[in-house]
């Protein structure tokens, strides 16, 4: 009895490092990832105001010059978009609402790019570079964030305001169901591989826990034949 | 063997039941047993595999990923 108390304490404490293991993987993804957006995030900024100043640089009233709206929204909205996500990144890395609010910013900085090009089809490659990205996380549901709120800006965009996500004033009423469609495709296919990804460090890490269990097992055997040669010489002697 | 192919290190493990019984896995079968179990059998040498009819050891077994 006392042997197997030990065989469950052994099993109980090796397969929590197991666990541990793989729970410390996973978190150091998440948080390189955290601080990998607020690099992109900031380039996006900057890029945005680029894109703002190079396609529509001042506006016109009467014939005074300013500087057209679009150079404000990409700098102030543009802006208000990436500094919630930045500062969970910088006070709440590796956490579940960094990533979540992350993968909503995100989407909402393609929906800014595709309206300061004016609807632009080749801006909405930016959301699939996105998900890309997105899918560092190895984390599904980030992805699932992502695509429902992508959708729901183009269904409210293309009510409201269709020349700023399509660049025509007319489009069919079904056009969001054809983007969020290639947005589900390419997203389908993320979310397999970041589970077959998921699935491969846990069976790493569930080896690691049964190649310490052999060392164990080894272990205590050579102790075991150790304590049966150091006994023997005392039990034979005269 | 082909040229892209690899050994496996084992493709059948025996495990010892509580009750005495000795129960054949595949090695997809083993794979999928709970860390727990695997772990406990391991420790308590109730485990044996196989590469084809013949009995591999241990450390063979697991150590060749």
């Amino acid at each position: 009895m006392k042997s197997d108390q030990h065989v469950d304490a052994a099993t109980e404490a090796i397969v929590q490092r197991a666990r541990e293991r793989f729970r410390k993987h996973r978190a150091r993804a998440f948080v390189a990832t955290d601080r990998l957006f607020v690099k992109i995030f900031l380039g996006q900024w900057l890029f945005a105001v680029f894109i703002a100043l190079v396609f529509s640089p001042y506006a016109w009233q009467g014939k005074l010059k300013t500087v057209h709206p679009h150079v404000w929204i990409a700098l102030l909205l543009g802006g208000a978009i990436i500094s919630l996500p930045i500062a969970l990144a910088l006070v709440r890395p590796g956490q579940a609402i960094t990533r979540h609010v992350i993968a909503c910013a995100q989407m909402l900085f393609s929906a800014l790019l595709i309206h300061l090009s004016g609807g632009r089809i080749e801006t909405h490659f930016h959301v699939f570079g996105s998900l890309a990205f997105l899918a560092f996380y190895l984390d599904w549901t980030v992805l699932l964030t992502a695509t429902v709120t992508i959708a729901l800006d183009h269904l409210a965009r293309g009510i409201f305001w269709p020349e700023s996500v399509y660049g025509i004033f007319n489009p069919e009423w079904w056009r969001f169901l054809e983007h969020a469609f290639w947005v589900v495709f390419c997203a389908s296919f993320l979310v397999a591989s970041c589970l077959r990804q998921v699935r491969e460090w846990l069976t790493f890490a569930e080896e690691g826990g049964m190649i310490e269990a052999l060392a164990e097992s080894e272990w205590r055997q050579r102790s075991v034949l150790e304590r049966a040669a150091q006994d023997a010489p005392a039990k034979g002697a005269p | 063997m082909g040229l892209f192919s690899r050994q496996e290190s084992f493709d059948k493990a025996v495990v010892e039941l509580p009750t005495g019984e000795l129960r054949p896995l595949t090695k997809s079968e083993f794979e999928a047993l709970p860390l727990h179990d695997r772990v406990r059998a391991i420790l308590s040498k109730k485990l044996k595999f196989y590469r084809g009819v013949k009995e591999v050891s241990m450390k063979e077994a697991l150590g060749d990923r």
